[in-house]
């Protein structure tokens, strides 16, 4: 605590002590002619208002200050629910899953998952079936969003903050700007003693257990060291993944400047995480007379390893958190704060891979190339200043609360040598080549990329050209059957490659007024102001992107085509290669709101309010792009104590929620779209496997290989498109959803409160672009409103109900405990601001409303869709003499599995765009299971100082469920099959009228659950 | 206190309401690449023979540079565009091309190209040459249409023949047929290559699979009997487009 405040309640005896920082509170009450009281244990998290109404008796002999327990934990000012995660729970509960985003950091969105409603997605966690980018995330009072795409930009360490409040719905006017839930994090802060910690953490990957050694019993703890090994129909190349080790280590300290006046916090947390990539070579058997495949029983390709050809590599991510915090307090009124944080990270290059800083996952998945060429060198970065003024007047019934927050962001992936985006140094300069097999049937062998050595030779064959078709004529031909097929493979230089750099400038000012009439009144009012912008630079590494078409004399593609690339037509059939393609786009984000709590009786409480937001989003080089204007969000709620004494209430709230658009939209489609380009070149006068050639020689027209297109076509043998403006609807509306919670709480004893809710939510209007003349130009309007240029298609909708009944325990009397269970339902087409099928994030113009074509079968469950979600937190502390203590925490989660499709390749946008069968007809996964454990051995060295060694186990019984399934029917190009059945997949049929090509690995597990890592952790804290 | 609240939420409101404009913004010129449908209106000159048509298939693309906003505009009617034609970018001239005046639509929507060149070819049938003369072409542009409408003034002229007629131009995004070939259906029976209005309002069924905007207001009208035009879609009888009903912006 820094330093005590001091209220004077009116006549009636109703006080209020606003401002707090959260932490644990004595209360002491003082009046003339009366008995002092004191009420210890109170705690306060952020944004919660508690009621704590004491009887003071009158003077009598005893002078004594009485302590009496069973100060009230119900939040009786407001209809939110969600869940605060305390620094208590933290220290209980294993927290924070080792891999994925910010595992290794211990970042605190991961927190989220503990709340009802709550489960990761792709970018961060989803909350109340929608997804992660339409969270707002807050530290200390100001946004932390991406704002190109809307996701979490800053993982912090749980070591840096005191608490974390996830607002999953209900809330007031104050939090606006996101349809998900309110992730609001407080850093921790200096006090009147030095306090802090060293620590360090280690998940070693050898405690996952042998990969190869695990009995398949449905996923069940059959052997308890093993981790179950995806099988995949047979393929030449094969990669397998596994934790090498994560950890963390660093310091956090706290303390006085000047004792009640100025205290400090700093921290300094390196993090890393190395995961291995073992790749194998695996030929196929032939037979004997060189003929064919030989198979299993069910009809698969025998394969056999091929000794001495295992490589190993490292993907490596390492991340630098700090954070730098003053507080001042200028007097019992007034204090300020600053603090600096930020977290450097960088991954990739020197013959490792990289992690993805966005999904937290090693970027390839089959090393299909060359580390030069698939490799990617990450940087990624975010530094957050951010200050705050809270201040009181007339005896702290006007406050005053002041946030200037600047959030910068840099996410660079460079090529593998880490040249520069869009130059034409080293791989930066060098096209990359996507091998395509060279016919149907037909392939490339492993030889043709690769130096084979003796045991490769021996199980591939020497022969490196193209294989001939298994089919008519050549079918006995031993050449038609190569041992080592490759498809997908990739050479050259990187491919695509990208440099962005962000920032945001908030500013927000709430003033607080406390009045008494007709019962008492907290009202709000604010204005919050946002700037933002997206400096994007895009490039194919060499100016353009090639790719095989045919094998002319079996030793060379025929044809290169030039499917990616930046550049323009300047006339007919000339076309401006850009190196790479920069655009600054920008976005103001006015706001305000007004709020009033209105507290009658200590019975009911009214809140009410409304929020107004004004967007607009600002091309490259000036100009409006996107205008959103006048989001009127208005939030009603009342809450009923029937007990009078803050122990229960009844609550509804109804609360709408406007989206805060992003950046990526208006990169990609403002002043114009992405100018791209299709051609040819014929492969005999232009080698694009020659890097000289690929940049100089093959620019030649005479390598032009067409006409490709009608004789009316100014251009005969250049496809151009993107380079036009993507429209805007005159009549287009912000995206919104509305919410309708109900819900009632009761404390059943003390510090435990029991509860239920149910919570409603829907989309309003949702923003997409759309395409009216299949795909020639697009729109971004109002997908299925009324009175928009979306009408036509179907309408755009995401229904969610859920019921949770829940029990919370604080942590207190050395023990805590979490339990809830939620029935929920999720269904509609749109998914959100990403797209779960295909992993898709490009807020408001992703492909899903692209095409009316598109959106065939497209509704029923959302891949969100969850029925039933059991979480379970347990912890105790126990105390063995005077200087050591246990922890011991368990966790127990449980979620049915989610709805499958059956997914084909649409002829314009691709593979896995298609539903072939109505949304949710594909099976569903399994229950997935999880039990994590916590133990911690605290041993004290001083009075203020303790020694913490501790492990965490997640997974502790290693269930090896099936997370994932295979859910690509077919590559060919197909439709949707309305009304269809499983049975009609049978007889499908492509665009063409020719059979369909099953994938097959359509229906395999693709993936499963992560097996069972032990965290290790040591802490002096002092 | 209710009424309070809801009295200066709504002042608030109002305020900044009126403070700000929050239309969108006029878009540059677009002008839409690709295939058009496009019907003549006659004027004056030969009201037969080689020079007398009745409509076309134009390609359209438009072309800038990138250090200015400079924007010429190309078009190619179909008719010239086989033959000796094939090589492309080697004849120039099968295109009549034009600057664009301004970067930005006029008051009433159009990106007008006032004066093109002239494009001369040989038919596809090899038989004559034409030549197409296009002037103040008028692409229509705004939040809805991204430049998929066309008006324009055209001279087509033959010294083979010794004709020239003059025509005004109206044309629309993409080329839609609609003689019906479409197979049987539940719904239908199977197209006999007859017109039919409703192909207008579908994706087109013997060429692309591209639609026009629904905004869009056409109709079916013959636009050539020529079996040498269109010889390789074998369609055998007099061909129809999709063309605009009404002056440009035909909407509805």
């Amino acid at each position: 605590m820094q330093g005590e405040q001091v209220v004077v309640t009116d006549a009636s005896g109703v006080y209020r002590i606003p401002q707090l920082p959260s932490g644990v509170y004595t209360v002491r009450y003082e009046k003339e002619s009366y008995r002092p009281f004191a009420r210890d244990g109170i705690t306060i998290r952020q944004d919660v208002t508690v009621r704590v109404n004491i009887d003071l008796l009158p003077d009598s002999i005893q002078e004594d200050i009485v302590v009496v327990g069973r100060p009230p934990t119900i939040d009786v000012g407001s209809t939110t629910t969600g869940i605060n995660v305390s620094s208590d729970f933290i220290r209980n509960i294993a927290v924070v899953n080792p891999g994925g985003r910010g595992g290794a950091a211990r970042s605190f969105e991961a927190l989220a998952t503990v709340a009802p409603g709550a489960h990761s997605d792709a970018y961060g966690v989803s909350i109340n079936g929608t997804t992660s980018p339409e969270n707002q995330y807050l530290i200390d009072g100001v946004s932390v969003n991406d704002p190109g795409f809307g996701i979490n930009a800053t993982p912090l360490t749980v070591d840096f903050v005191s608490e974390v409040n996830v607002i999953s719905g209900g809330y007031l006017p104050e939090y606006g700007r996101a349809t998900g839930g309110v992730m609001s994090v407080v850093t921790k802060s200096g006090s009147n003693e030095f306090h802090g910690s060293v620590f360090g953490n280690i998940t070693p990957g050898v405690t996952q257990g042998d990969f190869n050694n695990c009995a398949d019993n449905g996923g069940w703890a059959t052997n308890f060291n093993c981790g179950r090994v995806v099988q995949r129909a047979a393929q030449t190349i094969n990669t397998d993944e596994r934790l090498w080790n994560l950890g963390d280590f660093g310091f956090e300290v706290g303390g006085p400047i000047m004792k009640d006046k100025l205290w400090f916090f700093a921290g300094f947390a390196p993090s890393y995480t190395r995961n291995l990539l073992t790749r194998t070579l695996q030929a196929r058997v032939t037979n004997t007379n060189g003929i064919g495949y030989q198979t299993d029983a069910n009809g698969q390709i025998l394969t056999q390893r091929v000794d001495n050809n295992t490589k190993e590599y490292f993907a490596d991510q390492s991340t630098y958190q700090y954070i730098g915090k003053l507080t001042y307090l200028i007097n019992q009124d007034h204090n300020v704060s600053l603090s600096v944080y930020g977290t450097p990270s960088m991954s990739g290059g020197s013959n490792e891979f990289g992690i993805d800083p966005r999904t937290g996952g090693t970027e390839v998945g089959n090393i299909i190339g060359s580390v030069e060429t698939i490799g990617t060198r990450y940087f990624s970065n975010s530094l957050d200043v951010s200050g705050k003024l809270s201040s009181s007047f007339m005896d702290k019934k006007l406050l005053l609360d002041v946030s200037l927050g600047f959030h910068n962001q840099r996410s660079l992936n460079n090529p593998y040598d880490n040249s520069e985006v869009g130059s034409n140094d080293g791989l930066a300069g060098i096209p990359q080549v996507s091998w395509v097999q060279p016919g149907a049937g037909r392939f490339w062998p492993l030889g043709f990329y690769e130096n084979l050595n003796a045991e490769a030779l021996l199980a591939c064959g020497s022969d490196r050209r193209a294989s001939l078709a298994p089919t008519g004529a050549n079918v006995n031909n031993p050449e038609a059957y190569p041992a080592c097929p490759t498809t997908g493979y990739v050479t050259g230089g990187s491919g695509f490659v990208a440099d962005q750099g962000y920032n945001r400038f908030q500013g927000k000012g709430i003033v607080t007024y406390l009045l008494n009439a007709a019962g008492h009144h907290v009202l709000k009012a604010g204005i919050d102001i946002e700037g933002t912008t997206m400096d994007s630079t895009r490039a194919y590494t060499g100016d353009t992107f090639y790719r095989t078409n045919g094998a002319g004399n079996r030793l060379r593609p025929s044809l290169y085509e030039e499917i990616r690339g930046y550049g323009i037509l300047t006339g007919p059939d000339e076309i401006n290669y850009f190196d790479s393609l920069r655009r600054v786009s920008s976005s103001v984000t006015y706001g305000g709101f007004i709020q009033d709590s209105w507290n009658l009786l200590d019975l009911v409480t009214l809140n009410l309010g409304v929020r107004y937001d004004a967007q607009t989003m600002m091309q490259d080089g000036g100009g409006v792009a996107l205008n959103l204007g006048n989001q009127i969000s208005p939030r009603i709620g009342m809450i009923y104590d029937f007990t009078g004494s803050g122990r229960s209430k009844l609550y509804a709230n109804y609360a709408r929620y406007y989206e805060n658009a992003v950046l990526n939209m208006i990169d990609r489609g403002f002043p114009a779209g992405e100018p791209g380009y299709y051609l040819i070149r014929n492969a005999a006068t232009c080698d694009a496997t020659n890097p000289d050639q690929a940049t100089n020689g093959c620019r030649n027209p005479d390598t032009l290989f067409g006409p490709l297109v009608n004789p009316d076509d100014p251009n005969q043998y250049i496809i151009a498109f993107g380079d036009e403006r993507t429209l805007v609807d005159p009549d287009i509306l912000p995206q919104s959803s509305d919410e309708i919670v109900v819900g009632g709480e009761y404390e059943v004893f003390q510090d435990a409160r029991a509860g239920a809710t149910y919570t409603k939510r829907y989309m309003v209007n949702v923003i997409e672009d759309v395409s009216l003349d299949e795909a020639a130009t697009y729109i971004l309007t109002n997908p299925g409103r009324a009175g928009t240029l979306g009408e036509a298609f179907p309408d755009a909708t995401r229904d969610y109900d859920a019921v949770t009944v829940y029990l919370n325990k604080n942590f207190s009397d050395l023990w805590l405990a979490q339990v809830s269970y939620t029935w929920s339902r999720l269904t509609g087409n749109y998914a959100g601001l990403f797209r779960p099928e295909t992993g898709q994030l490009d807020p408001n113009i992703n492909a899903t409303f692209d095409l009316i074509s598109l959106l065939t079968n497209a509704s029923g469950p959302l891949p969100g869709d969850r029925t039933h979600s059991i979480k379970a937190f347990a912890a105790k502390e126990f105390v063995f003499g005077g200087n050591m203590s246990v922890n011991l925490g368990l966790t127990y989660t449980a979620r049915s599995g989610t709805k499958l499709n059956v997914l084909g390749r649409h002829e314009i946008y691709g593979n896995d765009e298609v539903f072939l069968l109505q949304r949710g007809s594909g099976g569903e996964l399994p229950w997935q299971h999880n039990v994590d454990s916590h133990l911690a051995f605290n041993y004290k060295l001083s009075k203020d100082s303790m020694v913490t060694l501790s492990a965490d186990v997640f997974n502790l019984f290693n269930f090896q469920r099936e997370v994932g399934r295979d859910q690509r029917y077919t590559t060919s190009t197909v439709r949707p099959i309305v009304n269809g059945t499983e049975a009609d997949l049978e007889t499908l049929l492509t665009v063409t009228g020719t059979p369909v090509i099953v994938n097959p690995n359509y229906g395999r597990t693709s993936a499963y659950q992560a097996p069972r890592g032990i965290r290790f952790g040591a802490r002096v804290s002092f | 206190m209710k009424n309070l609240i809801k009295t200066s939420a709504a002042v608030i409101v109002t305020a900044l309401l009126g403070a700000c404009g929050f239309d969108q913004a006029t878009p540059p010129c677009a002008v839409g690449h690709g295939g058009y449908g496009a019907q003549y209106t006659y004027v004056s000159g030969n009201q037969s023979g080689a020079c007398f048509r009745k409509g076309d298939i134009i390609g359209v693309q438009k072309y800038r540079t990138v250090d200015s906003d400079a924007q010429t505009i190309h078009l190619r009617p179909e008719v010239i565009g086989f033959g000796e034609g094939l090589v492309g970018f080697e004849e120039p001239n099968l295109t009549s091309a034009g600057p664009l005046t301004s970067p930005k639509p006029d008051a009433d929507g159009f990106c007008t190209a006032p004066t093109l060149s002239v494009a001369s070819g040989v038919t596809n049938a090899g038989d004559y040459s034409l030549s197409y003369a296009f002037s103040n072409v008028k692409f229509f542009v705004d939040g809805a249409v991204a430049g998929t409408q066309f008006t324009a003034d055209l001279t087509i002229s033959s010294t083979d023949e010794a004709c020239s007629s003059t025509y005004t131009v109206k044309a629309m995004y993409p080329v839609l047929f609609c003689n019906d070939f479409n197979e049987a259906t539940e719904d239908r029976p199977a197209g006999t290559g007859q017109p039919n209005q409703e192909l207008c309002g579908e994706p087109d069924h013997l060429w692309s699979h591209y639609s026009a905007s629904p905004l869009f207001d056409s109709t079916c009208n013959e636009i050539g009997n020529y079996a040498e035009d269109l010889d390789w879609l074998e369609i055998g009888q007099p061909w129809h487009l999709c063309t605009p009903t009404k002056a440009v912006p035909s909407l509805k």
